[in-house]
């Protein structure tokens, strides 16, 4: 891997496994991944999954229990070794954005920049802060600057040293939506220009997928799935990933063998088909039938009944209930629905509508909560 | 002895009474209502604080006794047929106690007061309150945990101090400890009164705790309004201008008056030599005892934070810093006691060096009042986040480095209002420096005692000013440290 240029500065985690508390419980257990150099990685889970553990754990803020950290060449951590964070090159932005309260912005840009002549590291603050927009802000101590602007100083500040690597803990998370939006957008434009390697931390599906071209999707400990966010879709790992990336139900089915070698799916709400060659581990499974995954079909045979309907506006937001009893959501084009059910609105409840399958490749679910194909 | 604690309870509950009263009222006066002068009062009701109990107290006796200006009055006023009385009564010592105190309740009161969140009130009105029960439904059960836990300082105060019920000849536990001290001169006898009000003032603090554990204070956001003032209309403003007024007059203005009478008539000058030289001792043992209370209580606040690491470590320190720091409920007395007792212990010749020097009356300066200097600088400890000592590191600090560059400026200015805090509880104290002083020691607090003990008022007027004037240095802090 060294001789690639590329993966000069790769980030490549192998067997993470990090203790935290009294008695130690492990936070983080085995966890795989590389995050190639110059590429923007989000880690995505709920709070308390693990994953700003395994962030502060690769920023030399926490020892580890078994594994390896690994930026380039460089070991940074093991069982036995732990460089300090000051020696790391590793930039982090807090969640609380850790500000130094009494320094002004321009100090707070310059004090990870040592070992320079005043002059160039005056040009390096004014350019962090030229690129944060913060410019005329300088002289500000952070507690007179917005939210936002407290974010981008943070970012400079942490930039400033050209790190090796940038890590992100939650930075979107104390500002309101509309902003969070645009600063993640606006940051990851910034940092694809700098070709900076970056690994954000968020439990926002949105965020992460604004973010970035590798996530990591985090479970009560466990790294599920680490992959680009196409693949995540199409192919989830696992429920939890299918239900975190995906709107959709899980619903009963059977596998058929067909006579020309390919397999038969069959369900409560339409049938599809595995090519021949793949072969999955069972015959009971359940299929992921997406939100987005079902269509009304006056050709159909299959039937569902409507359990309830939000009008959005051109679309709709449906409850169907399937002939097996089983349950669906999602969305389905309205006009189809008034051509089914009818004009009267008041009158849809309780009624029976044909539908059928989107053809997409299936997901399936079997008993033991793995996916097929993984 | 059962007439001591007979009088040593009644004291505290009368005194804990009535400053919760005075306390609440006077805060919710000035935070819920508007009237002529409240801007002014709200700052001006804090001003007690100035007064040791026992300046307070002499200032009272002299105005009230059958000589002084109140008596005199009357029977300017009456002839022969006016009332006269003693002005040594438990009521009156109440009365004094209650003017001193009554701040620790009224400070913690308003700040919880105005910490409302004017939603609150909406949201209660919503469901139906009427605007009479508003108060009592809604604002009481948030203001009551911070005014307990300041009713926790005056209960403990109370009970611990010596100067005030010794100069109105109350026998309390204080007094019974000083007596047998002094007067029998025995230590065992001293030791065992000290178990007594020690266990005393250790089970009322855990009781108003347990009382108070629970209850956590709702506070505004930042972004939200606090309630309004509702403004009182007619003579109805008058009235509450004069409620608010009143302490502030008994309990600072009439009393400094009176001091400067006093120091303006005095006979001969008081600063003489002696005087000069108590100052001097004062101002001497204040700045060791700060300098040495404020060193322990920078190690003890920071071992907190650095020793985090490690729980159990953590649990270890946390249970030093609770012993440390427990001194603060230990009675000057008490502490004088127990410090003497622990160097005789060392053995005859140790302790006899020892009792000589003012190291020992350092040492139980220290001991007691390591909580006041502890605590500012813990608070100031919490409010630097771990967050900002990993950026430091992340950007290429060491730890010394952050040290210096980071927690040594955030945490300058609570080191400074602690030493300033220290300084001044160290000049008051009044019953450790009387007891554990070399022989022939003076200081401006033993000598305002020695001097009301014998009635000489003027005498004690002036080092009683100087003492007033420099107990006024803190309370811009202490203003700040409640919602300013």
């Amino acid at each position: 891997m060294a001789t690639e240029p590329l993966s000069l500065h790769a980030l490549q985690v192998a067997g993470l496994c990090v203790d935290l508390g009294q008695p130690p419980s492990r936070i983080v257990r085995d966890w795989n991944f590389t995050l190639e150099a110059g590429r923007l990685g989000a880690l995505l889970g709920a709070s308390g999954s693990g994953k700003t553990t395994a962030l502060r754990a690769i920023a030399g803020f926490l020892p580890i229990q078994a594994g390896q950290i690994r930026l380039g060449d460089t070991l940074l951590s093991s069982a036995n070794t732990l460089l300090p964070p000051q020696a790391r090159r590793i930039g982090f932005v807090f969640q609380d954005f850790a500000l130094f309260p009494h320094l002004t912005a321009t100090e707070n840009v310059a004090f990870g920049l040592q070992g320079l002549s005043r002059r160039e590291r005056a040009s390096r603050v004014a350019e962090c802060l030229r690129q944060v927009g913060l410019t005329s802000f300088a002289d500000r101590p952070p507690s007179q600057l917005s939210g936002g602007q407290q974010q981008r100083l943070a970012l400079a500040r942490a930039l400033a040293p050209r790190p090796q690597m940038l890590l992100l803990d939650e930075p979107f998370s104390g500002l309101d939506p509309v902003l969070r939006r645009e600063l993640a957008t606006e940051i990851r434009d910034l940092l694809r220009a700098e070709g900076v390697t970056a690994l954000l931390v968020t439990h926002s599906v949105e965020e992460a997928f604004d973010f970035a071209d590798r996530i990591g999707i985090v479970s009560e400990g466990q790294l599920l799935q680490w992959s680009s966010p196409r693949e995540l879709y199409a192919r989830p790992a696992h429920l939890e990933v299918a239900r975190l990336v995906g709107r959709g139900e899980f619903v009963p089915a059977r596998m058929e063998q067909e006579a020309g070698g390919g397999l038969l799916i069959d369900t409560a709400w339409g049938r599809t088909r595995l090519p021949a060659g793949e072969i999955p581990p069972a015959l009971e499974a359940r299929l992921w039938i997406r939100s987005s995954g079902l269509r009304i079909d006056p050709g159909s045979s299959f039937r569902a009944k409507i359990l309830s309907v939000q009008d959005l506006g051109g679309r709709c937001e449906c409850r169907l209930e399937g002939t097996d009893g089983s349950h669906w959501r999602g969305e389905l084009d309205i006009e189809s629905l008034v051509s089914a059910a009818g004009d009267a609105s008041t009158s849809w409840i309780g009624k029976l509508i044909p539908i059928r399958l989107h053809p997409e490749p299936p997901v399936l679910l079997f008993p033991n909560g793995r996916t097929w194909p993984a | 002895m059962g007439r001591a604690t007979l009088t040593s309870l009644a004291l505290a509950a009368t005194v804990a009474g009535a400053t919760l009263l005075l306390g609440i009222g006077l805060a919710a006066l000035v935070s819920c209502r508007e009237f002529p002068g409240r801007r002014a009062l709200e700052g001006l009701l804090i001003l007690p604080l100035a007064f040791p109990g026992y300046v307070l107290g002499f200032v009272w006796l002299g105005l009230l006794e059958f000589t002084g200006p109140i008596q005199t009055l009357l029977r300017d006023f009456w002839g022969d047929g006016a009332p006269s009385f003693s002005a040594r009564k438990f009521g009156v010592l109440a009365f004094v106690l209650t003017l001193s105190l009554y701040p620790y309740v009224y400070l913690p009161a308003r700040a919880a007061l105005l910490g409302r969140s004017s939603r609150l009130l909406e949201a209660a009105r919503s469901l139906g309150t009427p605007e009479r029960a508003l108060f009592f439904r809604v604002s009481w059960p948030l203001i009551l945990p911070s005014a307990l836990a300041g009713l926790q300082l005056v209960v403990l105060e109370t009970l611990s101090d010596y100067g005030t019920v010794a100069l109105f000849n109350q026998d309390t536990w204080t007094t019974a400890i000083v007596k047998s001290w002094h007067g029998l001169f025995s230590l065992a006898t001293a030791a065992q009164l000290a178990w007594v009000l020690l266990l005393a003032t250790l089970g009322v603090s855990a009781l108003l705790r347990w009382i108070s554990v629970g209850r956590s204070l709702a506070t505004r956001d930042s972004g939200q309004d606090a309630p309004e003032r509702k403004p009182f209309l007619g003579w109805a403003r008058w009235v509450a201008f004069g409620f608010g007024v009143l302490p502030f007059l008994f309990g600072f203005a009439i009393p400094v008056a009176q001091l400067l009478i006093w120091a303006s008539n005095a006979a001969e000058p008081s600063l003489s030599s002696g005087g000069m030289h108590a100052a001097w001792n004062s101002f001497r043992i204040g700045g060791l005892a700060t300098g040495a209370t404020l060193g322990l209580s920078i190690l003890l606040a920071s071992s907190a934070r650095f020793g985090a690491s490690d729980d159990r470590l953590r649990g270890a320190i946390r249970f030093f810093i609770v012993i440390a720091t427990l001194g603060y409920a230990i009675p000057g007395a008490v502490m004088a006691v127990a410090t003497f007792s622990s160097i005789y212990a060392l053995g005859a010749g140790v302790g006899t060096t020892l009792a000589t020097s003012p190291l020992l009356l350092l040492f139980a300066l220290a001991t007691r009042f390591l909580r006041v200097g502890y605590e500012p600088l813990n608070a100031a400890w919490s409010r630097i986040p771990r967050s900002l000592d990993d950026a430091s590191n992340s950007l290429g600090h060491s730890r010394i480095s952050t040290v210096a560059r980071i927690h040594v400026p955030l945490l300058a200015k609570s080191a400074a209002a602690a030493a300033i805090l220290l300084f001044v509880d160290l000049v008051k104290e009044m019953p450790i420096q009387l007891m554990t002083r070399p022989s022939g020691w003076d200081s401006l607090s033993v000598r305002i005692f020695q001097f009301t003990s014998e009635g000489q008022w003027a005498e004690a007027a002036l080092p009683a000013l100087l003492l007033v004037a420099v107990s006024c240095l803190p309370l811009g802090l202490v203003w700040r440290s409640h919602g300013h």
